[in-house]
C-alpha cells in the first residue's frame, strides 16, 4: 500500500473517482432523508413533511423530528466526518493500516476527564461533558505526542504507537479506579461510556461546530503532508517537507476532530478505523481522494448505524456505539484477510 | 458524594416514622412465608433452614456476626435490631451507608466495614470473620455465590426461583427475619408496613383502577418499570393499575429502555418519574416529556428529592414506609390537578 503511493494520479483515474464522490454524497443525502424519516415511532412521511414545513411545537410528532431526529442526523453527519478524515490522519502520519484515534489516547483521555468531572465536580449533563471530553482528548494527545516525541529521533511513528497504548492503559486503569469505589459516578458515566447520538442536546452541535470547522480545514489541507510522509520520513524530507512539522500539524488535526466527535457522541469504535480502509479501496493511496471520500463514507456508515439502532430494540434504541462495533469488526477482519494489510 | 446528607431532617422524620409505625401497628398479615418450615422459628430456636436459589441454606445458631452484601440487607438488619459488621452502600448516602429514614435506634453504635457493592472481595468478608452473609437482593451470580460460600458461613443469596436485584422487600424481610432468629420482628415490622399501605389507599379511593406508568431518566434514556417492581408494586398498593400499554411491553427484566420518540408509552391517568444520576430538570424541561398528554394535564410527579426517589426505590420497609409519607401528597395533588 504504501510503496505504491503517487503524488500525481493518472488523469483518466480522476473522472471516475470523482463521480464516485458524488454518487457517496447522493448516498449520504439519502441516509439524511432517511436518518429524519425513520424512527423508533413510525411516523408517515406526510408528517415528517408537514413537520419541517411547518413546525407546530404543540404536536409531540413534530417534536420528535425537531428534538431527535434533526439533532442526531446533525450529530451524526459532523461526528461521522471527523471520524471518518481523523482516521485517515491517524493512519497516514502513524504510518499504521490498524490505527484509529485510540492510539493517541484520545477516547480513553476524554474518558478519564468526563469521570474525574462527574466524580469531583459534579457535572451531570451532556452538554458539560463535551468540555471535559475535549480537555481530556487534548491533553491525552499533548502528553501521547509529548512523551513520544523525547529522544533523538523526535516523533517516529513506532514511539507514538507504543507511547498511545501505555497512556491509553494508564487512562482507562485510572478510569476503572474511579468508577469501581464511586457507584453514582457509574451509574453516569456508562451511559455516556456507549457512544451515541441520541439523548444529546442540540446545543452540543453548536458548542462543537467552531472546533469542527477548524479541524475540517487542517484536515482536507493536509494530503500533500500526509502523502509524502508515507513515503518514510527520509523520502518526505528529500521532497522539502518539514516532517515533524507536518506530523505536528497533523495531529492537531486527529485532536480537534477526534476530541470533537468523541465529545459530541462519546467513543464511537471501528467508524474511524474500517472507513479509510473501505475508501482505500477505492481510491487507493492518494490522500487527497482518501480524505474527501472517507469524509462523506463514515457520516454514510454513522448515520445508517443508528437508524438500524433505532428499529431493531423499539421500544427501546441501541447505542450506535454499539451497532458500529457489532457491523465494524467482522467488517474489519475481511478487510485484513483480504487486503494482507502492510504497516 | 454529591448528596449531602440531611442529618437533621433524617431525625425528625425518624421521629414522625416511629409514631407513625406505632399508630398503624396492628395490620392483618395475609402473606405466608415460602419456605417449607411448616412454624417459623421463634428467637433462639436454631438452626433455621432458608430456601435460596442455591439450594437450602441452614443456620445452625443465632449469627452474631453478619456481613449485609445485597441492597438493603444492612437496612432490613439493622430493622429487624441487629447490626452487621459489614455492609455495602446501595443508596449511595456515604458515611455509614444508613438512609436518612432509618431512625435513630436503628443505627449503627459501632460502624460497620464498608464493602463494595456490584464487587465484593471475599478476602475483605472473609477478615471480618462473619457467621452469617446476607446476600438476598444481588446478582446471585453463581460464581459470586460459590466464592462467598467458599468461606465455609452460610451464604443467603437470593430466594429459590429469584430473580436478579428483583428479590421483593417480603422475601427479603422473611429470609432475613428467619436467619437472624428474628421472625416476631420481622413479622410485625411486614403488618405495620402493609397496614399503612392499605390505609393510604382506603384514604384516597380516587386512585383506585387508575393507570399509572412509572418511569426513570438516566443520563442516557428513558425506562419504563414493568413486571410488578417494587416501584409498581408500590402504586398498586396505593390503589393504582399498571399501564397496560408499558405493561404490553414487558421481558423478563424490571425496566426497559424507551426511545425519545416514544415517550407517548407514559401516557397514563398518572405519570410518575424518577431521576437517575440526572436532575429533575432534565426531565421537567425536556419538550417531548411536556407534550405527553398526562403530563400536559398536570398528572405527574417528578421526584425532585433524591432522597424520596431513593425511598421509592429502596424496596425496604423503612423506606418504602418514608416514600408512603413523601409520595401520597404528591401524588394526591397531582390527581387532583
Amino acid at each position: 500500500m504504501l510503496t505504491e503511493t503517487t503524488t500525481v494520479l493518472p488523469r483518466r483515474r480522476r473522472t471516475p473517482l470523482a463521480l464516485g464522490l458524488v454518487l457517496g454524497l447522493v448516498a449520504l443525502g439519502l441516509a439524511v432523508v432517511a436518518s429524519i424519516a425513520v424512527g423508533a415511532k413510525g411516523l408517515p412521511p406526510s408528517t415528517v413533511l408537514d413537520a419541517l414545513l411547518h413546525h407546530d411545537p404543540a404536536d409531540p410528532d413534530h417534536l420528535i423530528i425537531w428534538e431527535v431526529r434533526i439533532p442526531r442526523t446533525l450529530i451524526g453527519l459532523l461526528a461521522g466526518a471527523a471520524l471518518g478524515l481523523a482516521g485517515v490522519i491517524i493512519q497516514g502520519v502513524t504510518r499504521n493500516p490498524l490505527a484509529d484515534p485510540g492510539i493517541l489516547g484520545v477516547n480513553a483521555g476524554a474518558s478519564l476527564c468526563i469521570v474525574v468531572a462527574i466524580s469531583l465536580a459534579g457535572i451531570d449533563s451532556m452538554t458539560g461533558y463535551v468540555w471535559f471530553a475535549f480537555l481530556g482528548a487534548a491533553l491525552a494527545a499533548i502528553l501521547v505526542y509529548g512523551i513520544g516525541s523525547l529522544g533523538r529521533d523526535r516523533a517516529t511513528p513506532l514511539k507514538i504507537a507504543l507511547t498511545g497504548a501505555a497512556c491509553e492503559a494508564a487512562f482507562r486503569s485510572l478510569t476503572t479506579g474511579i468508577l469501581v469505589t464511586d457507584n453514582a459516578t457509574y451509574e453516569q458515566f456508562r451511559f455516556w461510556q456507549v457512544g451515541s447520538l441520541a439523548g444529546r442536546d442540540s446545543a452540543v452541535v453548536t458548542q462543537a461546530l467552531p472546533f469542527l470547522i477548524a479541524g475540517f480545514v487542517l484536515a482536507l489541507a493536509s494530503p500533500r503532508i500526509l502523502n509524502g510522509l508515507a513515503l518514510g520520513d527520509d523520502v518526505a524530507r528529500g521532497l522539502g517537507q518539514n516532517v515533524a512539522a507536518g506530523r505536528a500539524l497533523s495531529a492537531v488535526a486527529v485532536v480537534v476532530l477526534c476530541g470533537t466527535a468523541t465529545a459530541m457522541a462519546g467513543p464511537i469504535a471501528f467508524v474511524g478505523l474500517v472507513v479509510p480502509h473501505a475508501a482505500r479501496l477505492i481510491t487507493g493511496p492518494d490522500h487527497r481522494w482518501l480524505l474527501p471520500y472517507s469524509m462523506v463514507l463514515a457520516p454514510l456508515v454513522l448515520l445508517a448505524a443508528d437508524i438500524i439502532g433505532r428499529l431493531v430494540a423499539q421500544p427501546g434504541e441501541l447505542q450506535v456505539g454499539i451497532v458500529t462495533a457489532a457491523i465494524g469488526a467482522p467488517v474489519f477482519i475481511a478487510l485484513v484477510r483480504r487486503k494482507r494489510v502492510r504497516g | 458524594m454529591r448528596t449531602p446528607r440531611p442529618r437533621a431532617r433524617g431525625s425528625i422524620l425518624a421521629l414522625f416514622l416511629g409514631a407513625v409505625l406505632a399508630l398503624t401497628g396492628c395490620g392483618s398479615s395475609t402473606e405466608q412465608s415460602a419456605t417449607e418450615q411448616p412454624a417459623a422459628p421463634a428467637s433462639g430456636q436454631f438452626p433455621v433452614t432458608i430456601a435460596t436459589a442455591f439450594g437450602d441454606v441452614t443456620v445452625p445458631e443465632q449469627p452474631k456476626r453478619v456481613v449485609a452484601l445485597g441492597w438493603g440487607d444492612a437496612e432490613v438488619a439493622l430493622t429487624l435490631g441487629v447490626q452487621p459488621v459489614g455492609a455495602s452502600d446501595w443508596l449511595p448516602v456515604g458515611g455509614d451507608g444508613v438512609a436518612p429514614w432509618m431512625p435513630q435506634d436503628k443505627h449503627y453504635t459501632t460502624a460497620p466495614t464498608m464493602l463494595g457493592t456490584l464487587e465484593v472481595s471475599a478476602e475483605q468478608v472473609a477478615a471480618l470473620n462473619p457467621d452469617l452473609i446476607l446476600d438476598t437482593r444481588a446478582s446471585g451470580d453463581k460464581a459470586r455465590y460459590d466464592q462467598l460460600a467458599a468461606l465455609g458461613v452460610p451464604v443467603l443469596s437470593i430466594p429459590a426461583g429469584g430473580e436478579a436485584y428483583a428479590t421483593t422487600w417480603q422475601q427479603q424481610l422473611d429470609m432475613i427475619g428467619k436467619a437472624l432468629g428474628r421472625t416476631t420482628e420481622a413479622e410485625t415490622v411486614k403488618n405495620d408496613l402493609e397496614a399503612k399501605f392499605q390505609q393510604a389507599a382506603d384514604t384516597h379511593p380516587e386512585f383506585k383502577g387508575k393507570t399509572v406508568a412509572v418511569g426513570s431518566k438516566t443520563s442516557g434514556s428513558y425506562g419504563a418499570y414493568v413486571n410488578g417492581g417494587s416501584r409498581i408494586e408500590f402504586m398498586e398498593r396505593l390503589g393504582f393499575i399498571q399501564s397496560p400499554q408499558v405493561q404490553a411491553l414487558a421481558d423478563d427484566s424490571f425496566s426497559v429502555t424507551v426511545s425519545p420518540e416514544r415517550m407517548d408509552l407514559f401516557d397514563a391517568d398518572l405519570t410518575v418519574m424518577s431521576p437517575i444520576g440526572v436532575s429533575a430538570d432534565e426531565i421537567t424541561n425536556d419538550p417531548l416529556f411536556q407534550a405527553v398528554p398526562s403530563v400536559k394535564a398536570g398528572h405527574v410527579v417528578v421526584f425532585s428529592d433524591k432522597m424520596i426517589s431513593l425511598a421509592f426505590a429502596s424496596a425496604t420497609p423503612l423506606g418504602l414506609s418514608y416514600a408512603i409519607d413523601k409520595v401520597l401528597p404528591m401524588v394526591t395533588e397531582a390527581m387532583a390537578r
